[in-house]
C-alpha cells in the first residue's frame, strides 16, 4: 500500500503545486528539481514530469515570426510560371475541384488566373526559388527550409489564426507558446516563458487577439506576456514616479516581514508563495530593462536589422528584441506583423510589407547564427493560410488582389534541428493543390514539439474530463523536415 | 561470552516476531521512511545468510558424520548467527518490497520462499536446542538450502532482470552473428520489424496467422501467404498494406500503433526490390550501393536517437540545491544523466556559482554563460568540467590565456566567443582543442577571412560583415508628445534613436530641406494649431522621409456644450465630445470623438460658468475629399450672455473646394478670430457643402462635415 | 487481536525450550536456571517488537485518513470503478460506436459480460471469476501486445487501480447507473455528537465525514475575519469601520445572523452574485472575432443583478433566460432576459460563409446549455458520439434543434456597417425603463438596442453535422434531449425552448438542482462538493459529500429554488464560519481541504480586488448597472492589436466618476480583455466558464505594486487620513485606521511595531529627497485634498501602499 500512498501523495503535492504555487514565470522547471524521485515509475497519470523534455531536444527555444493576414505564396516562395502563361484564363474546374470560396469571391462568376508580377530567382547551393520581394532572405537561402505545402481547414482569418496558434479553430484552447511553457517551463526564472511582440505594416490589417496567446485551461502563468511599445515594455513593470529601486526594496522587505508574521499565525503555504512571488517580480524588474535597452547594440547590428530596429513597435525592433529575449532563455517569442491581407492592390501592399520584414527577418537568423544560437533556436516565418491563384475582383496586372486559399501555402523555418537549404513538398503547376508531401497544421505542430524534445501525444492536459493536446487527435511528425 | 549467543538468540526471537507480524499485516500498513531506508540495506545483508547456511550445513554434516563434538560450540554460535542474519535480511527485504516497482509474481516467489527459509531455519534452531533427532536437523538443513537456492534465484531476477544467469550465454550468441558482423537484414530490417510489427505478429499473438519474429516464420508468411515477393516490392503484400491510407482497416501498422517513418518504408521497399536478401553481410555491400546508404542512414539515426552517457546521474537534491534564480541547472531530458547550466542577468553574475558547478562537473555537458562577465580565472574552473560539449562565452572577458585553459576540455565540440576581444593568435590555440568542431568568432576583432580552408577540422563562423557599399535610408524622426493637444507649458519634442543624426524641420507646411531648413535643437513652442514637418539627416545614410505632426494648444474649456441640430445618427455623439480635449482619429471615423453632419448644418451652443476673455475659436475638422468629407462653406458665430438672445459676432464665407483638393486626406483647422470679448454663451453654425462641385466624383451630392474638437482661445 | 496471534505462536517454542532445556547438552543446559528470567526477557522483546509493529500500524492508519484509502471491503462501481474505466478504457471501449475497438464496450454490463467478438470463448468480464475474465488477464499482462491499456495510448493503471478492478470483478462486477444520473434521494441527517459546534444541517454532514477521516473542525474564526469573509462573499465589498465596530460590540447570540440578513438585503449582493453568472453567460461588451465591434448587452447585465436582488427563484431566473420570449404574452423584461442566449461571439469579418457562423452560434448556445445547467460536456458530442457520457451525436443535435430556430444571420454586416445589436433585437426606450424596468441604468435619452431570442415562424429542420462540419449534413433530427440524462416527454412538454426549460425544472431531474447547488457551494468554499463543477459526467470527479449534495439539492427544490435561502444556510453554517488556521495534521492529511475541517484562505477574484481597493480607499463609485466603463489601462493595448476598424480601435479612457466603478463594469473587449483582470485570472468571456482558477504569478505582484489605480487609492486614502479629524492626530491612529479599512481588522501589536518605524523611515527618506513627494502624490486623476504636510502624507501613502500589498489584504481569511 505504501507505494500507492506515496504516488497518490506526490500527485496531490504536484497538483497542489501546479494549482497554487504556480511559482516561477512559465511554471518553473519543476521537473529539474523533482525529476526522478517524484514522477518516476507508473504514477497515476502517465503524464511525464512537467518541465523537462521527453527526450533530448534539437531546439531549446522558438521565435515565431507570424505574418498576420496571410502573405501570398505565389509572390514569395511558390514559383508558378504557368500562371503567367495562362494569365487571364479561367481556373479550370478540374483544378478547383469544388473548393469552397469565401463570401468575397463566391459571387464572382469568373476566376481569372494571374501570375506573379514579381520576378523569381534561385538562390544558394540549394537553388531555392525566392521572389525579388526578399533580397535579404535570398542571401540566407541555404540556412532556411521552405515548406510549400502547408495547408489548413479554415478559410477565414479568425478561425485560421486560432487554428495554427492553438490547434483548434474554435474554443479557448492554450496556444503553442502556452503549451511549451507548460511542457518545458522557463529556463530564465526572471522572465516569462512566453513573450508576445506586436507590429503593423501599411498593408490591409486583420487584427490580433489575446486569444491567440491565451493560456486557455492551463494556469495563467503560461499566458503569453504581451510586450508593449511604450517605454514600459512589460505591463506594470516600472516603479511609479517617486520610488526608485531602493525604495521598492525597502517596501518589499517590510512586506515579507509582515507576511512572514501572518504565516506564523496561519501556517498557510500560500503565504510563502506570495512572498516568493514578490521577489520574482522584483528580479523581473532587473532582468527586463537589461534586455530592452537597445542603446548598447553595435553599429553593425543596427545596419544588419536596419535603422528601424531602434524604433519601438516596428517589426525590425521586435526582431532585435526577440533575439535578445530568446538569447536570455525565453522559451517562446511570438511576433505578429499585420498587413498581409492583400485582397486588392496586392503588388504594392506586398512590397511595403516586404520592406518591413525582409531585412529584419534575415538579420535575426544571421544574428542568431553568428552567436552560435541558431542550432538551438527554431525560427518560423509564415501566415495562417495562402492566397488564390486567381484574381479577386477584375483582372488588372498593376493592381490585382488574391482571396483566401487554405489548400496550400508557403512558410519557412530555420535552425533548431530543421533541415537547412531544402524546399519541402510540391504543389501543382497552378499553385492550387498539393501534389506531394502535404503538411497539415497538426503535423506542423507535432513536428515543432518534436524538435523541442516533446512527444506531441504525451504533452497532454486533462481538463473537464478530457485529455487535451496541441495536436488534438491528429498530427504526425514530418520526418522530412528534420536535420 | 556466554551471554553473547543468548543475546543473538533473543534478537532472532525478536526479529522472528516482528517478521511474523509484518507478514500477517503487511497489506494493512505503510512504513515510516526510516524503515524504508533501512530496507535498502537488504542487498547488503542478504549474502551473509546464504554463505553461512552453506557453511552451517557443511559444518553440521562433517560434525555429524565424523562426530566432532569439538565443533559443537562453534556450530551453536554459527547457527545463531545464520538464523539471526537470515531473519534480519528477510525483514529488511520485506521493508524494501514495500517500495514497490517490482514484478509482482517474481517478488511474491522471492518473498515467501526466503521468508519460509528464515522461519524454517529458526524453527530448526529451536528444535535443535530442544534436542530433536539429528536426522530432522539434517533434512531440515537440506530443505533450507533448497528454499534458499530458489528463493535467492528469484531475488537475483528482481535485481538483475529475468533469466539473468543465462544472459551472458545468449549475449555471446547474439554477438557472434549480428553484432560483430551483422547481416544487413539483422542490422536494419529486423530492428524495424521488431519495433513496429512484432507486438502483433509473434508466437503468442498471430494476427493474420503471421509470426515475424524469426526468419523462417517470416518467409512462411501468414494466412494470405508470403508477405513479400523478393524483387517485386509493388506486389508484396507487406508493402501494399503499408501504403494503404492510414484509416484503411488493412493499413499496417494499424492506425493508433506506432507508424513506420518515411525512411523505414523506403528502406523496406528498396530491400525487397533488390531481392529481400536475408544473409549477405552489411560489409559486403559497396559503400555506393543505395540500399547500403539507406541502411547506414537508419542505423545512424537510430544511434543519434539514443546518445548514451556513461556517467552516473547527479543527485536530484544536489541539482535542486545548485539552482538559483540566476543560474538554471537541469537534465537535458527526462531520465538523462547529462546536465545543462544557463546563467542569466549579467549584473547578478557571481563567480562563486561557477565554482559550485564543480560538484556536477561529470554530468555537465552544456554551459551557457552568454553575456556574463567571465574572465580567465573562471576559465580555469570551467576547464575542469570534463564532460562539457557546448560552451557559450559570448561577450565574456576571457583572453587567449583563458582559451589555453579551456583546451583541457576533451569533448568540447562547440565554442561561442562572439563579442570576445581576441586576435588572430588565439586561432592557433583554438586549433589545438582536441575535439572542437565549430567556433563562433563574430565581432571578436578577428577579421581573417582565410580561416575556413577546405579540410580545416574546425568551422570558424565569422558572422555578418556589413557591406560598406550599401547605403541605407534613415528612419523619420519621431514626435515624443503622445497627445496632439498640448497645454500651455508643453512644446513639441522631436527625437531620433540613431546617435548623431541631424533633424531639420519646418512649421510653414513646406517640405524640410536637409541643409537650409532650421535644425532642431530644442522643443518647439506652439501658439495655436501648428503642423511640424521634420526629417533626419546623417552622413553615410540617405535622408529620411518626412514625418508630420499637428498639435493644438489646449484652449479655455467651456463648462458644457449642446448640439442644437441633429448630427447624422451613424456618427452621433454628445456635445461634450467637442470640448473634451480628445482628438478624433482621421484614420477611423467610426471612433467616438467625431460628430458628422450631412443632412443638416452643424449648430452647437457652448456655455461658460465663469466666462473668460476669448479672441479666437478654432474648429478642427477632417478633410478627406475623395471620401466626400470636405470643409464647411460658411461659419456663423453668435455670442451673448442670455442663451435666448445671442447676436452674430462673426460671419465667415469660406473658400470653396478646388480641384487641387482632390486626394487631400488630412486634419484641418478653421480659425475664427474676433475682438477679445467676455460672453457666457457662444453659438457656432457651420454649413456643410450642399452640392459637391462638378470635378468631384460625387458631384451634386451633399458633402460630409466631420468635426472632432472646438478650441477657445 | 494481532497481539494474541503473536503470543500464541510464541508460547509453543517457549515451552519447548524450557521443559527440554534440562536434558540438553552442556551449554544450553547451563542456562536452565535462567529460563525464568529469560521468560521475562522474551516478553520484553515481544513487547519491544509489538511496539514497533504497532508503530507501523499507527503510521499506516494516519496515511489512511484523507490521502490513501485501503482497498475497500466492498468495491463500488460508481465510487471506485467507473472513474478508472471511464478514464482509461472508455476511449476505445465506451459509448462512441465509431471509435470502439474489438467491438467491446465496458460501460454497459451486458456487453461487458458478453462473449468477445474477436476472441470466441473468451469474456471480458465473468462476474466473480477473475481467472476467466480477460479484462483482469489483460491488465495484469506484461506482454506489450496484450496489456491494457495499450502502451501507445499513453495511459496506465496504477497497481492500486488494478487491485480495485480485480476485487470488483471477484465481487461480481456489479454495474450501477452513474451517480449524477440517478435523481437525488432523501438523505437522513447524520446525528453527530459535538452538537456545540454544529449550526445547521450542513454541519451534520460535514462533521460526520470529517470524523470518519479522523479530522476535527477548526473553531469559529475571529469576528473581524469572519466579517470580512462574509461581506466579501455576499457583496464583494469589505466592511466599513463602522460595521466592524458594530459587529465587534454586538455580543448578542444572533449578531452574525443580523449581519448576514443586512448583507443579503444590500443591493450589492446582486452584483456579487451576478459576477460568476456573467462568466457562465460569456457576457462581454464587444462582438468578439477579429474586428470585435461594440455591442450593447449591458441592460441584460442590469437585469441579472436585479433578479438576484429581487431573489427570483432559480426556476424563474433560468426559465426567463432560456425561454422568456415563449412565455404567454411575454413582458419586455422577459424578452430582455433571453439575451442570455445572444451573448455569444458574433463575427463581423467580411467574406465569411454565413451558414458556417450561424451554426457556430447555435453550437455555442447548445454547449453553454449543457455546461451551465447540466454540467455535461456537450461539446464532446458535436463531432461524434460522446466518448464517456451517454450523449450520442444524435442526442446532441436533437438538443441543438431547440436553439436552431432563431431567425438570425452568421454575418449581419461587416465592421464598416457594424451594429450594436444584430437581429433579432429589441430597443428599450427611456419611457419603458421608467415604467417597467427601473433597474436599467441608462444615462442618455437615445433608446438602447439589445439582442434577444426570437424563433422564426417556420420550424427549421435540424440535421446532424457529420464530424461537426457545417456543410456535411447527416440525418435530420427532432427536438429532444439526451434520454439517458432525463427523458423529454413530448406529450407533456412543448417542442421549443420553453419545453426545454420545463424539462430542466422537473422535480425528478437528476442534474439541474445538484449542479446549481454545487456551483453556489463553490462560490463560498472555493471548491464544489463535486470539484469539476463543469463536468458531472463520468470523467468528472466524484462528489466528496454525496449525501450532503443530494440533501441540499432536494432541500433547494422543496423550497421553491430559493437562492437567498440557500446562500443564507451556507454562510450561517458552522462549516463556513471556521477559522482558516492550518494545523500540520490538516496540511499533511488534507492539503486540498476536501473535508472542510477548516476554512480556506482564497485570493479575491480580479473584479473584487479592484472593488476592495477602491472601496477601502473611499474612491468607489458604487452606482449599480449601466454601460461599461473604460478605466486606466496601459497605453497601446488596443491600438497595437486592432485591425484599425470599428469603434473600438482606440482605447479612449473615461474620466471622473467613471474611473471608480466596480470591477464588473470594466469594459470587456473580447479580443483584448482588461490586462490587469486577465493577470488575476479574469475570464476573457470567449465561452461559458463555470470556474475560475486562482493562480499566483509575479505579474500579479507587479499590478498591485505599480497599477495607477492602486497608487491612486493609496494616495487618496493617505490624503483623507491626513485631513481626518475623527482620529486623534497621532500617525499611529491613522495607520491603524488604514489597516482596518484595508485588512478589515485591527493590527496586532507586532504589526504596529513594524509599520510605525517603517513610516518614520519613509518619512526621513522623503525629507532627504523632497522632489519625490510631489511625484508620489501625483498619482491618479482624483482631485487632491489640500493637505498641510505633503511629506507626511506621502510617507503615509507609502505605508498604505504597503498594506495594500499585504497577502492578507486581498484574500478572504
Amino acid at each position: 500500500m505504501s507505494k500507492e500512498f506515496l504516488e497518490h501523495r506526490l500527485n496531490i503535492t504536484r497538483r497542489h503545486f501546479m494549482e497554487k504555487s504556480g511559482l516561477a514565470l512559465g511554471g518553473l522547471a519543476i521537473g529539474s528539481l523533482l525529476t526522478k524521485d517524484l514522477f518516476s515509475g507508473n504514477s497515476l497519470e502517465s503524464i511525464p514530469p512537467v518541465g523537462l523534455p521527453h527526450f533530448a531536444p534539437k531546439a531549446k527555444r522558438i521565435i515565431y515570426l507570424f505574418q498576420n493576414g496571410a502573405p501570398s505564396q505565389l509572390e514569395t516562395f511558390d514559383y508558378k510560371p504557368k500562371l503567367n502563361e495562362m494569365m487571364g484564363q479561367d481556373l479550370p474546374a478540374s483544378v478547383r475541384m469544388g473548393q469552397r470560396l469565401t463570401g468575397m469571391t463566391a459571387s464572382q462568376e469568373k476566376f481569372p488566373l494571374i501570375g506573379s508580377q514579381i520576378k523569381f530567382n534561385q538562390y544558394g547551393k540549394s537553388g531555392t526559388w525566392i521572389s525579388d520581394l526578399f533580397p535579404n532572405i535570398s542571401k540566407i537561402a541555404d540556412d532556411i527550409c521552405v515548406i510549400k505545402t502547408m495547408n489548413t481547414e479554415a478559410i477565414n482569418h479568425d478561425p485560421a489564426l486560432t487554428f495554427i496558434q492553438t490547434g483548434a479553430q474554435q474554443g479557448n484552447r492554450p496556444s503553442m507558446g502556452s503549451w511549451l511553457s507548460y511542457g518545458l517551463g522557463s529556463d530564465n526564472k526572471n522572465l516569462p516563458a512566453f513573450c508576445v511582440l506586436l507590429s503593423r505594416g501599411k498593408g490591409n490589417g486583420q487584427g490580433v487577439y489575446s486569444k491567440l496567446w491565451t493560456n486557455g485551461f492551463l494556469d495563467s502563468i503560461h499566458q503569453g506576456v504581451q510586450f508593449s511599445n511604450s517605454d514600459e515594455r512589460v505591463l506594470y513593470l516600472n516603479n511609479p514616479a517617486g520610488s526608485d529601486r531602493q525604495d521598492r526594496r525597502a517596501m518589499l522587505d517590510e512586506l515579507s516581514q509582515l507576511n512572514a508574521h501572518a504565516y506564523d499565525e496561519f501556517k498557510d503555504p500560500e503565504i510563502k508563495t506570495k512572498i516568493e512571488q514578490y521577489e520574482m517580480a522584483y528580479r523581473m524588474q532587473t532582468a527586463v530593462p537589461e534586455l530592452t535597452d537597445l542603446s548598447k547594440e553595435t553599429d553593425s547590428t543596427i545596419k544588419m536589422y536596419g535603422p528601424e530596429c531602434l524604433v519601438p513597435g516596428t517589426y525590425a525592433a521586435n526582431c532585435l528584441l526577440a533575439r535578445k529575449l530568446s538569447e536570455s532563455g525565453v522559451r517562446f517569442v511570438q511576433l505578429y506583423h499585420q498587413g498581409w491581407d492583400s485582397h486588392g492592390n496586392l503588388v504594392n501592399e506586398m512590397k511595403g510589407q516586404a520592406r518591413d520584414t525582409d531585412r529584419p527577418s534575415a538579420a535575426l537568423i544571421t544574428d542568431l547564427k553568428q552567436r552560435g544560437l541558431l542550432d538551438e533556436t527554431l525560427v518560423i516565418w509564415g501566415g495562417e493560410f495562402g492566397r488564390t491563384n486567381y484574381c479577386q475582383g477584375k483582372l488588372d496586372q498593376k493592381n490585382y488582389g488574391r482571396d483566401h486559399h487554405p489548400k496550400c501555402y508557403s512558410i519557412f523555418m530555420a535552425g533548431g534541428g530543421i533541415k537547412p537549404g531544402i524546399t519541402y513538398g510540391e504543389t501543382d503547376e497552378f499553385g492550387y493543390n498539393i501534389v506531394e508531401n502535404p503538411v497539415p497544421i497538426n503535423d506542423f505542430h507535432a513536428t515543432v514539439l518534436q524538435l523541442m524534445g516533446l512527444d506531441h501525444e504525451k504533452l497532454v492536459y486533462k481538463h473537464l474530463g478530457r485529455r487535451y493536446r496541441l495536436t488534438d487527435v491528429a498530427g504526425k511528425v514530418v520526418q522530412g523536415l528534420l536535420a | 561470552m556466554k551471554s553473547f549467543p543468548k543475546l543473538l538468540s533473543n534478537i532472532s526471537f525478536f526479529l522472528a516476531v516482528l517478521l511474523l507480524f509484518l507478514c500477517v499485516v503487511q497489506d494493512k500498513i505503510a512504513l515510516p521512511p526510516i524503515l524504508q531506508s533501512t530496507g535498502r540495506m537488504h542487498p547488503l545483508i542478504l549474502h551473509f545468510p546464504i554463505v553461512l547456511t552453506i557453511v552451517l550445513a557443511g559444518v553440521w554434516f562433517s560434525k555429524t558424520i565424523f562426530h566432532l563434538p569439538s565443533m559443537d560450540r562453534m556450530f551453536d554460535l554459527l547457527f545463531q548467527w545464520t538464523v539471526c542474519l537470515g531473519l534480519l535480511s528477510s525483514l529488511l527485504g520485506l521493508f524494501l518490497s514495500k517500495e514497490g516497482g517490482y514484478d509482482d509474481k517474481v517478488l511474491f516467489n522471492h518473498k515467501y520462499l526466503t521468508i519460509g527459509f528464515s522461519f524454517l531455519l529458526y524453527t530448526l534452531s529451536l528444535l535443535y536446542s530442544a534436542g530433536v533427532k539429528p536426522g530432522i536437523i539434517s533434512t531440515g538443513l537440506i530443505a533450507c538450502i533448497g528454499l534458499m537456492v530458489f528463493g535467492t534465484h528469484f531475488g537475483a531476477e528482481l535485481t538483475h532482470g529475468a533469466g539473468f544467469i543465462l544472459k551472458p550465454l545468449e549475449k555471446d550468441k547474439a554477438d557472434n552473428d549480428s553484432l560483430i558482423n551483422p547481416s544487413l537484414f539483422a542490422a536494419t530490417i529486423q530492428p524495424i520489424l521488431q519495433s513496429k510489427c512484432y507486438s502483433c505478429h509473434n508466437e503468442h499473438k498471430l494476427k493474420g496467422g503471421l509470426d515475424m519474429t524469426s526468419i523462417e516464420k517470416l518467409l512462411k508468411g501468414g494466412d494470405d501467404g508470403p508477405i513479400w515477393i523478393a524483387g517485386d516490392a509493388e506486389k508484396s503484400l507487406m508493402m501494399q498494406n503499408i501504403h494503404l491510407p492510414l484509416d484503411d482497416k488493412k493499413h499496417m501498422p494499424p492506425n493508433g500503433k506506432n507508424q513506420l517513418t518515411a525512411d523505414e518504408i523506403l528502406l523496406l521497399h528498396t530491400w525487397i526490390h533488390l531481392g529481400a536478401n536475408t544473409d549477405s553481410l552489411l560489409k559486403q555491400y559497396p559503400p555506393t550501393d543505395t540500399l547500403y546508404k539507406l541502411a547506414i542512414k537508419t542505423i545512424q539515426s537510430a544511434k543519434a536517437e539514443i546518445k548514451k552517457y556513461s556517467f552516473e546521474p547527479a543527485n536530484p537534491k544536489l541539482i535542486a540545491s545548485l539552482n538559483d534564480p540566476f543560474c538554471t541547472i537541469s537534465p537535458i531530458a527526462q531520465n538523462s544523466p547529462a546536465l545543462k547550466a544557463d546563467f542569466y542577468v549579467r549584473e547578478k553574475y557571481n563567480p562563486l556559482k561557477t565554482q559550485d558547478l564543480i560538484k556536477i562537473k561529470d554530468q555537465l555537458v552544456s554551459l551557457n554563460m552568454d553575456n556574463m562577465p567571465v574572465n580567465d580565472a573562471e576559465a580555469a574552473t570551467i576547464s575542469k568540467f570534463i564532460s562539457l560539449e557546448e560552451l557559450n562565452l559570448n561577450n565574456s572577458s576571457i583572453t587567449i590565456k583563458g582559451l589555453e585553459e579551456l583546451k583541457k576540455l576533451q569533448s568540447l565540440r562547440v565554442l561561442s566567443l562572439a563579442g570576445v576581444k581576441l586576435d588572430t593568435a588565439s586561432i592557433r590555440v583554438l586549433n589545438d582543442f582536441p575535439s572542437l568542431k565549430r567556433v563562433y568568432l563574430w565581432n571578436t576583432g578577428i577579421k581573417d577571412s582565410t580561416l575556413n580552408q577546405p579540410g580545416n577540422k574546425i568551422d570558424f563562423n565569422m558572422g555578418y560583415i556589413p557591406d560598406d557599399a550599401e547605403v541605407l535610408t534613415l528612419t523619420p524622426p519621431t514626435f515624443v508628445n503622445d497627445d496632439a493637444i498640448l497645454d500651455s507649458t508643453e512644446s513639441i519634442i522631436i527625437k531620433h534613436q540613431i546617435p548623431g543624426v541631424e533633424i531639420r524641420y519646418t512649421i510653414n507646411d513646406s517640405i524640410p530641406d536637409s541643409t537650409s531648413s532650421p535644425l532642431y535643437e530644442k522643443p518647439i513652442a506652439v501658439t495655436g494649431y501648428t503642423t511640424v514637418k521634420a526629417r533626419a539627416v546623417k552622413s553615410g545614410w540617405l535622408k529620411s522621409a518626412v514625418a508630420e505632426f499637428s498639435a493644438f494648444k489646449k484652449g479655455l474649456k467651456p463648462s458644457n456644450a449642446w448640439l442644437l441640430s441633429r448630427p447624422n445618427p451613424k456618427y452621433q455623439n454628445d456635445g461634450y465630445t467637442l470640448i473634451n480635449d480628445q482628438k478624433g482619429n482621421i484614420g477611423n471615423l467610426l471612433e467616438p470623438g467625431w460628430i458628422a453632419y450631412r443632412e443638416t448644418p452643424m449648430d452647437v451652443l457652448f456655455y461658460f460658468d465663469n466666462p473668460p476673455t476669448v479672441h479666437r475659436i478654432s474648429v478642427s475638422y477632417d478633410k478627406s475629399v475623395n471620401s466626400y468629407i470636405v470643409p464647411p462653406t460658411e461659419a456663423i458665430l453668435l455670442a451673448g450672455n442670455d442663451s435666448s438672445n445671442l447676436k452674430v459676432i462673426k460671419n465667415l464665407k469660406l473658400k470653396p473646394l478646388e480641384k487641387s483638393d482632390l486626394g487631400k486626406f488630412r486634419n484641418e483647422v478653421l480659425d475664427i478670430d474676433f475682438s477679445p470679448s467676455v460672453y457666457k454663451y457662444y453659438r457656432l453654425k457651420l454649413q456643410n457643402v450642399l452640392k459637391l462641385p462638378p470635378f468631384h466624383p460625387g458631384k451634386g451630392q451633399p458633402g460630409w462635415l466631420f468635426v472632432d474638437e472646438v478650441f477657445f482661445y | 487481536m494481532t497481539i494474541l496471534v503473536v503470543a500464541d505462536i510464541l508460547s509453543i517454542p517457549l515451552k519447548v525450550k524450557d521443559d527440554k532445556a534440562f536434558s540438553k547438552n552442556t551449554y544450553l543446559a547451563s542456562e536452565k536456571s535462567m529460563s525464568v528470567r529469560r521468560h521475562y526477557k522474551n516478553l520484553l522483546y515481544l513487547f519491544l517488537s509489538l511496539l514497533i509493529s504497532i508503530g507501523c500500524g499507527i503510521f499506516s492508519c494516519k496515511n489512511d485518513s484523507g490521502i490513501q484509502e485501503d482497498i475497500p471491503a466492498t468495491v463500488d462501481y460508481n465510487i471506485h470503478i467507473r472513474p478508472i474505466l471511464s478514464d482509461r478504457c472508455f476511449k476505445c471501449h465506451g459509448p462512441d460506436g465509431n471509435k470502439r475497438k474489438a467491438g467491446l464496450r465496458l460501460d454497459i454490463a451486458d456487453s461487458a459480460y458478453a462473449e468477445l467478438k474477436e476472441l470466441p470463448g473468451a469474456f471480458a468480464i465473468v462476474p466473480g471469476d477473475i481467472k476467466k475474465s480477460e479484462l483482469i488477464h489483460r491488465i495484469f499482462s506484461k506482454d506489450t501486445s496484450e496489456i491494457m491499456p495499450p502502451p501507445e495510448s499513453n495511459l496506465k493503471l496504477s497497481a492500486y487501480e488494478i487491485k480495485l478492478l480485480e476485487k470488483w470483478v471477484s465481487q461480481g462486477a456489479v454495474y450501477k447507473t452513474h451517480w449524477s444520473l440517478i435523481a437525488p434521494v432523501a438523505q437522513p441527517i447524520p446525528d453527530v455528537k459535538k452538537s456545540d459546534w454544529v449550526k445547521n444541517e450542513i454541519d451534520h454532514f460535514i462533521l460526520d465525514k470529517m470524523k470518519s477521516k479522523h479530522l476535527a473542525p477548526n473553531k469559529e474564526a475571529d469576528k473581524e475575519r469572519l466579517l470580512k469573509r462574509v461581506c466579501i462573499d455576499l457583496t464583494g465589498l469589505p466592511p466599513s469601520i463602522e460595521m466592524q465596530d458594530r459587529f465587534l460590540n454586538d455580543a448578542s447570540p444572533d449578531a452574525y445572523e443580523k449581519i448576514v440578513d443586512e448583507l443579503l438585503a444590500n443591493p450589492h449582493y446582486g452584483e456579487k452574485m451576478a459576477l460568476s453568472w456573467l462568466d457562465l453567460a460569456r457576457y462581454a461588451d464587444s462582438h468578439g472575432y477579429q474586428d470585435d465591434g461594440l455591442r450593447t448587452m449591458w441592460p441584460w447585465r442590469d437585469w441579472v443583478i436585479h433578479s438576484f436582488n429581487a431573489n427570483y427563484s432559480y426556476e424563474k431566473f433560468v426559465t426567463w433566460q432560456l425561454a422568456g420570449d415563449l412565455l404567454p404574452n411575454p413582458s419586455k423584461e422577459m424578452l430582455l432576459a433571453t439575451g442570455f442566449n445572444r451573448n455569444h461571439k458574433i463575427t463581423q469579418e467580411g467574406g465569411i460563409i454565413d451558414e458556417e457562423y450561424r451554426l457556430s452560434y447555435v453550437t455555442d448556445r447548445t454547449n453553454t446549455f449543457g455546461k451551465a445547467f447540466l454540467a455535461m460536456t456537450f461539446e464532446c458530442a458535436h463531432c461524434h458520439d460522446h466518448k464517456y457520457d451517454p450523449i450520442s451525436q444524435k442526442a446532441y443535435y436533437s438538443t441543438f434543434a431547440f436553439f436552431n430556430q432563431v431567425n438570425e444571420k452568421g454575418l449581419v454586416g461587416d465592421i464598416s456597417l457594424a451594429s450594436l445589436a444584430d437581429p433579432p433585437k429589441m430597443s428599450i426606450t427611456s419611457e419603458e425603463i421608467k415604467s417597467l424596468m427601473s433597474f436599467i441604468n441608462k444615462k442618455d435619452t437615445t433608446p438602447v438596442q439589445v439582442m434577444v431570442m426570437k424563433d422564426s415562424s417556420v420550424v427549421r429542420t435540424t440535421r446532424i453535422l457529420i464530424r461537426g462540419v457545417y456543410d456535411q449534413l447527416g440525418d435530420s433530427v427532432t427536438f429532444n434531449t439526451p434520454p439517458k440524462i432525463f427523458p423529454f416527454d413530448t406529450n407533456k412538454l412543448a417542442k421549443n425552448r420553453l419545453g426545454l426549460a420545463q424539462w430542466l425544472f422537473d422535480k425528478k431531474h437528476p442534474l439541474t438542482s445538484r449542479v446549481y447547488v454545487n456551483r453556489i457551494w463553490q462560490e463560498f468554499f472555493g471548491r464544489g462538493l463535486v470539484k469539476t463543477s463543469g463536468d458531472f459526467g463520468m470523467q468528472g470527479e466524484m462528489p466528496t459529500h454525496p449525501e450532503l449534495l443530494d440533501w441540499l439539492a432536494l432541500d433547494f427544490m422543496d423550497h421553491g429554488w430559493d437562492i437567498k435561502r440557500l446562500v443564507k444556510m451556507i454562510v450561517t453554517s458552522a462549516t463556513y464560519r471556521q477559522s482558516s488556521v492550518i494545523s500540520d495534521q490538516q496540511l499533511t492529511t488534507d492539503p486540498e481541504n476536501i473535508y472542510l475541517s477548516r476554512s480556506k484562505r482564497s485570493r479575491l477574484t480580479a473584479e473584487l480586488i479592484k472593488d476592495h481597493i477602491m472601496s477601502s480607499s473611499g474612491l468607489l463609485n458604487d452606482e449599480i448597472g449601466g454601460p461599461s466603463v473604460k478605466p486606466y489601462q496601459p497605453k497601446g493595448m488596443w491600438e497595437s492589436s486592432t485591425s484599425g476598424r470599428g469603434q473600438l480601435a482606440r482605447y479612449i479612457q473615461d474620466h471622473q466618476q467613471d474611473l471608480y466603478r466596480r470591477g464588473m463594469y470594466t469594459f470587456i473587449k473580447r479580443t483584448v480583455p482588461p490586462p490587469s483582470m486577465l493577470t488575476f485570472d479574469g475570464s476573457n468571456r470567449d465561452q461559458c466558464e463555470v470556474r475560475r482558477s486562482l493562480t499566483n504569478t509575479p505579474l500579479q505582484a507587479l499590478v498591485l505594486l505599480n497599477d495607477p489605480q492602486v497608487l491612486e487609492a493609496s494616495r487618496v486614502l493617505a490624503e483623507k487620513l491626513s485631513m481626518d479629524t475623527s482620529v486623534d492626530g497621532s500617525i499611529a491612529d491613522k495607520i491603524e485606521k488604514a489597516f482596518r479599512l484595508i485588512v478589515c481588522r485591527k493590527p496586532d501589536a507586532k504589526e504596529k511595531e513594524m509599520l510605525l518605524p517603517f513610516y518614520e523611515r519613509e518619512k526621513n527618506k522623503l525629507i532627504q529627497s523632497p522632489e519625490k513627494v510631489d511625484q508620489l502624490l501625483n498619482a491618479g486623476e482624483y482631485k487632491h485634498l489640500a493637505v498641510t504636510n505633503k511629506t507626511e502624507t506621502a510617507a503615509l501613502m507609502q505605508v498604505i501602499h504597503t498594506i495594500y500589498n499585504l497577502e492578507e489584504a486581498v484574500v478572504k481569511t
